[in-house]
C-alpha cells in the first residue's frame, strides 16, 4: 500500500487535544505553554536539520524519564501507579513532538522509537527506512491520558469533539457537508449509547468476574501481605457466597474469626514482615495441634471451610489453644498468630477451643509503633486533637470507637477522594466515608501515634445465622479487618467500623442468593460425607461415575455408527438406471475377455483407455457407445425417447463386427 | 505440529491483514489501532474514562462499515504495461477507466492488485530469508519475520493506489499507478479495484473486476567496472597479439585517457597537445567473441536468497550497467531440463531468462560440460555463477580449461560463510562474492579479469 497518500491532518488538532488533556487533569500550567509551543510551529520559520541520531538521543531521553517516573509512581501508589505514568506521559513524548515538529523532516524513523528496530538497522537486516508521523501516537496517548482525568460527561464530549475535528478535514468529496454531519452525529449518539452499554456490562460481569477471580486465585489468605482497596473508587462489590460454616452447638459464636495479622503499613498494603512459620505440636494421633497460648476458661466453636489445592489459612478465635479434628498434613504458626495448613483435603472441619481472655501472642515489638512517613504528620495530629494517651489505653479505645461512630460513615460506594492526599488522610480529613480498611487502618496508626502497639487483622465477622443449615455462617462479604492493640498484657480486638456495615451489605445482597445457598449447602453436604471417615469411601466415591460414562459412551458409539436408511432415488433416474444394456455389456465383456479386468474404482473410461488401442474395436467404443452409456447411465434426463435404442444398436453392431460371440447373443435375443 | 500451527496462524493474520487493507482506509486502521488501546487501557471503567473513547471509536467503525455496504457500479479497465519493470525500481504504467454507468463517480479509490499466494507449509518451513541467521533466537524459532519476507516476494509487489477519482457519467480516465517490484519474474497483475469511502473516511466498499496482465521483473543488477572477460583481446589493434579463434577487428572506437600500461604506440599525440594530457586511441575488441554464462539455479525453496543473488550477479555481468560491453550472449541453467547450449541471443532475452529462472533440484553439470566440449569452437570462454563449489564443480572448470575455453567460476557465499569454505587450488580462477556485498565483489572481480 505503499502509494497511497497520506491524509490531511487537522490543523490545530495537536494543541487542541494538549489542552484537554491539561483540563482534564488538571494539568493546564503544562498544557498550554505546551500547545502554544507547538502549534507556533505554523507560524514560525525555525527547523532543524534532525537526523536520526538526534531522534535516537531524544527517545533515550523520553525513556529514561519515563522509568523515572515509573519508579516515582509505582514506589508512591504500588500498581496503581501506572495510572499516574499514563497521566503524564504527554509531557514526556513532548520532548519527542517538538522534535519533530521543528525538524525539516517532519516524521521520525522507526529505528529511533523502537530500540529492537534500530538494532536491526544498524546490523543491516531492514531493507527500508520506514518513518512515522509522531503527531499521532501522541494523540492517541493524550487522549488516553486525560481519560485518567475527571470523571464526568466532559471526557465524551471532548473526545466527540476531537473526532469532528480530526475527521472533518479528511471527509470524503463525494458526499456533501450536511450528510458527513448527519452521520457523525448518528456516530456521536450511538457511541454514547455504547458507552452507557458499557458500563452497563461492567456493572454484571465486575461481581462475576471478582467472584471468579476470589474463588480460584485469591481463595488463599497470603499471610504475609494484604492488598487492600484503599484509594480505590466506585463501588466494591464483594460475593454473597459462604466461605465458614460456624457451629457453635446453640452457644453464641466468637464475633471474630481471625486468618492473619500484619505489622507494617506502606501505601496500600499491609505486611507481615520478618516472621517466620514453624510448625505447630500436634497430639491424638495428629489430628490435634497445640497452639502456643494459655488459656484457661475454654469454648469451642466447630469451623468448616474449604481449602485452596490443599493449603489455606485457619480462621480461628482470638485466644484459641488447640485445633481439634484437623486433618491436614502440615499446619504451621508465625509469630502474629496466622496459623496456615498444608496437604489438605478440599473442605476441612476442625474444632478450636479458645480463651477469649487468653494471654496470646508474644508482646509487642519496635514495628507494632511504627508510623508511615507520608501519614505521620495527619494521624500525629488526629491523634492529639483526640487527645489519645498511651497512659490510659482502654480510655484511647474507647474514644477512638466513639469517635468512629459519631462522625463517620460506613460505604462501599466511594467515587469522592481527592487525588492528591493519601486516602488514608483523605478518610480521616475529608471523606470521613469508607470500608472496614479505611476503619482498621486508620484505628491501628491513631493507636500508634499514641504510643499504644497495635496491628492490623483480618479475617471474618459473624453474625449470620443459617436457618437452612442451622448454624452460624460466613459469606466472603462478611470479610473483615479490625485493629488488634497491646492493653493490659494482651492483644485486644479494637473493632471501630460502625456495627451497621453488616446490615448495610446484607441491603446489597442479590436477589438470587438463598437458591444459591440451597446449592452450597448441598455441595457442602456431598463433600463433607465425601471427605469423611470411611477411607475406602473416601477412595472410591468416584466410581459411580464409570456407569454413567459406559453409557454415555455406548449412546455416543450407538449415534456415530448408526446408518442413515438409504434415500430413494428419482424416478427418473431410477428409470436410466433400470434401461436394459445387454448388447453394450456384452461388448464390455468382450473386451474383459480378452484385455485385462477393470481396477477396483476404475472408471469405464479409464479403462477402456487403458486398453492398447491397436486393439480391434477400443476406439469405437470410446469414440461411439461410451458417450451414449454414459449418457444414458448418468444425466437423470437420460436419451431422448427415439435414441434410446442407438446404444443398442450400436453394440449390436460392433459386436457383429468385432465380437466373436455376437451370434450367441442373437441368438439369446 | 508445531510449524503447522504456527503457518495457521500466520495464515489467519494474513488474511486478516489482506482484509484490513483492503477495506479500511489510513484513518481506518488508525481509529481500529485506538480503539484497541482504548479497550486495554479501559477494562476497567471505575479507573479511567478510556471505555468512553473505546465506545466512540466502536460507533464510528460501526457506522463506517454499515455506510460501506453497497456499491456496485459498472465501470472497465484496461491496462498498459511496459514490457519489463526491474527489481527494487518503480515504475508507471497506466490504466485507463471507463464509468460505464449514468452516476458520476467522485473520490473514488483506484487499486490495482497483484494476484496474491500465501507461502505453502514446506515453502515457509524450508524458506530462508536475507540476514536470516542474524535474527534473534525467538525470530528464527517463530519465524514471522521469514514467512512476512516470503509472503513479499511471492506477492511481487504491493497494490498501486490512485485516490480521488472522479469518473463522470460514460466516460475515461487515464490513471498513472506506479509500482516497485520486490521480486524477479513474472510478476501477474489479476484484479482492479474501485474503492468508494464512507461519509467519514474510514472503510471502503469495493468493486473489483479480474483484470490479469504479466509484467516481466528483470532482475535487480548491481553496477560492475569494465569487464575484460577471459579471452577477450580488448581494445587492441589487429597484429599486436596472437590470433584467436574467432579472429579480428581493427575498428577504431574512441579516444581515453591514458592509463599505466597503455602501449606509447596508440598515444594520440595531437589529443594531447590539446589537452595537455596523455590520450590513447582505443580499438574495438576481438569480433563476436561468444560467451556463456553457466548459472547455478540447484536450490530446495523458491525465493532463495544465495539463488537470487547468482542471479542478480548474472543479470550484471550480461548486462553491465556502467560497461559498453555486455560479451555474454548464452545462458546455461544447471538445472535446466534441457542443458543443450543454446543459440546466441540478444541481452534482453538473457535478462528475461534470468527473470524467470526457476529454482530447481536435479543439477545436470556433466551434460552441460559435454555440450559445451562439443561447441567448443564457438564459444570464447565460460564464466560460472555457482552457489558452492564442489568436486563435481571443480571437475567441470577443469575440464574447460583443460580444453582451451578459459573459465571463471563466481561462487556466491551468505554472510556469515567463511571465505575459505570453497576447495579450490592455487591456479583455479574462483572468485567468491558475498550477498549484500555484490557491487563491491563484482568490482573485485572486475580488477581480477585485468589479471586474469
Amino acid at each position: 500500500m505503499s502509494s497511497e497518500q497520506p491524509p490531511t491532518f487537522a490543523t490545530g488538532l495537536v494543541g487542541a487535544c494538549l489542552a484537554f488533556w491539561g483540563w482534564r487533569t488538571g494539568h493546564l500550567e503544562f498544557a498550554i505553554p505546551a500547545a502554544a509551543l507547538v502549534e507556533s510551529a505554523r507560524v514560525m520559520n525555525l527547523r532543524f536539520a534532525f537526523v536520526d541520531e538526534d531522534f535516537n538521543r531524544l527517545t533515550d531521553l523520553s525513556a529514561l524519564l519515563f522509568l523515572a517516573l515509573a519508579a516515582y509512581q509505582f514506589d508512591a501508589h504500588s500498581a496503581r501507579g501506572i495510572f499516574g505514568v499514563v497521566q503524564l506521559s504527554p509531557l514526556l513524548l513532548l520532548i519527542l513532538l517538538l522534535g519533530q515538529t521543528f525538524s525539516v523532516r517532519q516524521s521520525i524513523a522507526y529505528s529511533s522509537l523502537f530500540w529492537s528496530v534500530r538494532r536491526a538497522e544498524a546490523r543491516g537486516m531492514l531493507a527500508g527506512h520506514r518513518v512515522v508521523d509522531f503527531r499521532y501516537p501522541f494523540i492517541a496517548v493524550t487522549l488516553l491520558a486525560a481519560s485518567t482525568g475527571q470523571r464526568d460527561v466532559g471526557y465524551l464530549i471532548g473526545v466527540l469533539f476531537l473526532a469532528a475535528w480530526t475527521l472533518f478535514p479528511r471527509r470524503p468529496r463525494r458526499y456533501r457537508k450536511a450528510i458527513w454531519l448527519l452521520v457523525f452525529l448518528s456516530t456521536a449518539g450511538l457511541g454514547f449509547v455504547f458507552q452507557n452499554a458499557i458500563t452497563g456490562v461492567q456493572r454484571v460481569l465486575h461481581p462475576i468476574f471478582m467472584e471468579l477471580i476470589q474463588n480460584r486465585l485469591l481463595n488463599y489468605r497470603d499471610p504475609y501481605q494484604n492488598h487492600t482497596a484503599l484509594g480505590s473508587i466506585g463501588e466494591l462489590k464483594i460475593s454473597d457466597r459462604i466461605v465458614l460454616r460456624v457451629d457453635t452447638r446453640g452457644k453464641p459464636p466468637p464475633p471474630l474469626l481471625r486468618e492473619a495479622i500484619y505489622q507494617s503499613f506502606n501505601t496500600g498494603v499491609w505486611m507481615a514482615r520478618d516472621t517466620q512459620f514453624e510448625e505447630l505440636p500436634q497430639e491424638d494421633g495428629g489430628t490435634s495441634w497445640i497452639l502456643p497460648v494459655r488459656g484457661n476458661n475454654l469454648r469451642q466453636v466447630e469451623i468448616s471451610r474449604g481449602l485452596n489445592r490443599g493449603r489455606g489459612v485457619l480462621a480461628l478465635p482470638t485466644g484459641t489453644t488447640k485445633v481439634r479434628g484437623l486433618n491436614v498434613e502440615s499446619a504451621q504458626r508465625n509469630q502474629l498468630g496466622a496459623v496456615k495448613v498444608s496437604t489438605g483435603p478440599d473442605l476441612i472441619t476442625y474444632r478450636a477451643l479458645y480463651d477469649p481472655t487468653a494471654l496470646d501472642q508474644k508482646p509487642p515489638s519496635a514495628d507494632d509503633l511504627v508510623l508511615p512517613r507520608r501519614l505521620k504528620e495527619v494521624v500525629v495530629s488526629v491523634a492529639d486533637q483526640l487527645a489519645l494517651t498511651k497512659d490510659n489505653a482502654g480510655e484511647a479505645i474507647r474514644t477512638l470507637n466513639d469517635w468512629f461512630l459519631r462522625h463517620f460513615r460506613y460505604s462501599l460506594n466511594l467515587d469522592k477522594r481527592n487525588r492528591d492526599m493519601p486516602p488514608v488522610s483523605d478518610f480521616l480529613l475529608n471523606t470521613r466515608t469508607g470500608h472496614c480498611e479505611y476503619f482498621a487502618t486508620s484505628t491501628v496508626l491513631l493507636l500508634r501515634a499514641a504510643g499504644i502497639p497495635a496491628r492490623y487483622a483480618v479475617g471474618y465477622s459473624i453474625q449470620e445465622y443459617s436457618d437452612l443449615e442451622g448454624l452460624f455462617v460466613a459469606r466472603r462479604r462478611h470479610a473483615h479487618s479490625w485493629a488488634s492493640a497491646w492493653v493490659g498484657g494482651r492483644w485486644l480486638d479494637v473493632d471501630t467500623t460502625p456495627p451497621d456495615w453488616g446490615e448495610m451489605e446484607e441491603q446489597a445482597a442479590r436477589w438470587w442468593w438463598p437458591v444459591y445457598d440451597i446449592f452450597s449447602w448441598l455441595r457442602h453436604g456431598f463433600l463433607k460425607w465425601r471427605l469423611g471417615d470411611n477411607d475406602e469411601q473416601d477412595d472410591l466415591w468416584w466410581l459411580w461415575v464409570i456407569p454413567l460414562l459406559v453409557a454415555v459412551l455406548i449412546w455416543r458409539l450407538a449415534r456415530q455408527r448408526k446408518v442413515a436408511p438409504p434415500k430413494k432415488r428419482p424416478a427418473q433416474l431410477r428409470k436410466a438406471i433400470e434401461i436394459p444394456l445387454s448388447s453394450f455389456d456384452q461388448v464390455l465383456t468382450e473386451l474383459r475377455g480378452e484385455y485385462r479386468r477393470r481396477r477396483r474404482g476404475e472408471t469405464l473410461a479409464a479403462w477402456l483407455n487403458r486398453i492398447p488401442d491397436s486393439t480391434p474395436g477400443v476406439s469405437h467404443v470410446i469414440r461411439e457407445l461410451l458417450p451414449a452409456y454414459y449418457q444414458i447411465r448418468f444425466d437423470p434426463g437420460g436419451l431422448p425417447a427415439g435414441q434410446k435404442s442407438v446404444l443398442e444398436v450400436r453394440a449390436k453392431a460392433w459386436l457383429r463386427r468385432f465380437g466373436r460371440t455376437h451370434s450367441t447373443v442373437h441368438e439369446r435375443r | 505440529m508445531y510449524a503447522r500451527l504456527l503457518y495457521r496462524n500466520f495464515h489467519f493474520i494474513l488474511r486478516g491483514e489482506r482484509w484490513l487493507h483492503q477495506h479500511t482506509s489510513q484513518t481506518g486502521r488508525l481509529l481500529l489501532g485506538l480503539a484497541l488501546v482504548a479497550f486495554m487501557f479501559g477494562i476497567d471503567p471505575r479507573r479511567t474514562l478510556s471505555f468512553q473513547l473505546f465506545a466512540v471509536c466502536c460507533a464510528a467503525i460501526l457506522v463506517g462499515i454499515i455506510a460501506s455496504q453497497r456499491f456496485r457500479p459498472s465501470f472497465s479497465a484496461r491496462r498498459h504495461l511496459p514490457s519489463y519493470a526491474t527489481v527494487g525500481q518503480l515504475f508507471s504504467y497506466h490504466i485507463v477507466v471507463r464509468n460505464l454507468g449514468d452516476k458520476n463517480q467522485l473520490g473514488l479509490q483506484l487499486r490495482d492488485e497483484p494476484s496474491v499466494r500465501a507461502p505453502s507449509l514446506k515453502e515457509f518451513v524450508h524458506g530462508k530469508e536475507p540476514h536470516g541467521e542474524k535474527r534473534n533466537w525467538f525470530d528464527r524459532k517463530v519465524g514471522y519475520p521469514r514467512w512476512l519476507y516470503l509472503n513479499a516476494m511471492l506477492r511481487g509487489a504491493d497494490t498501486a493506489i490512485a485516490d480521488d477519482i472522479d469518473l463522470p457519467p460514460r466516460e475515461e480516465l487515464r490513471v498513472t499507478m506506479q509500482l516497485t517490484p520486490k521480486r524477479r519474474g513474472r510478476l501477474r497483475l489479476a484484479t482492479t479495484t474501485l474503492a468508494r469511502p464512507d461519509p467519514l473516511g474510514l472503510f471502503f466498499a469495493e468493486c473489483r473486476i479480474g483484470n490479469p496482465n504479466d509484467i516481466v521483473v528483470l532482475p535487480r543488477r548491481h553496477p560492475v567496472p569494465a569487464i575484460r572477460l577471459p579471452g577477450v583481446r580488448a581494445n587492441r589493434s589487429r597484429g599486436e597479439l596472437a590470433a584467436s579463434k574467432t579472429g579480428h577487428a581493427e575498428t577504431f572506437v574512441s579516444l581515453r585517457e591514458y592509463r599505466p600500461g597503455d602501449p606509447p604506440r596508440h598515444i594520440h599525440w595531437k589529443s594531447w597537445a590539446r589537452l595537455r594530457q596523455p590520450v590513447i586511441k582505443e580499438f574495438q575488441d576481438q569480433h563476436e567473441p561468444h560467451y556463456a554464462l553457466v548459472l547455478d539455479n540447484f536450490a530446495p525453496t523458491r525465493c532463495d536468497p544465495k539463488t537470487e543473488a547468482a542471479i542478480e550477479v548474472a543479470a550484471s555481468l550480461v548486462s553491465p550497467k556502467d560497461a559498453r560491453r555486455g560479451n555474454i550472449d548464452r545462458i546455461v541453467l544447471v538445472c535446466d531440463a534441457d542443458p543443450s547450449l543454446p543459440r546466441p541471443a540478444p541481452e534482453h532475452v538473457l535478462l528475461e531468462k534470468l527473470a524467470i529462472v526457476e529454482n530447481s533440484d536435479s543439477p545436470r553439470l556433466d551434460r552441460i560440460e559435454r555440450n559445451i566440449v562439443r561447441e567448443c569452437d564457438s564459444v570464447s570462454g565460460v564464466i560460472c555463477i555457482f552457489r558452492q563449489v564442489r568436486d563435481e564443480h571443480h571437475r567441470f572448470i577443469v575440464k574447460l580449461t583443460s580444453i582451451g575455453i578459459p573459465a571463471l567460476a563466481v561462487v556466491i557465499i551468505e554472510e556469515g560463510e567463511p571465505t575459505s569454505s570453497t576447495p579450490r587450488e592455487s591456479d583455479l580462477p574462483i572468485h567468491e562474492i558475498r550477498i549484500g556485498e555484490e557491487s563491491a565483489g563484482l568490482a573485485l572481480l572486475a580488477a581480477k579479469l585485468h589479471v586474469f
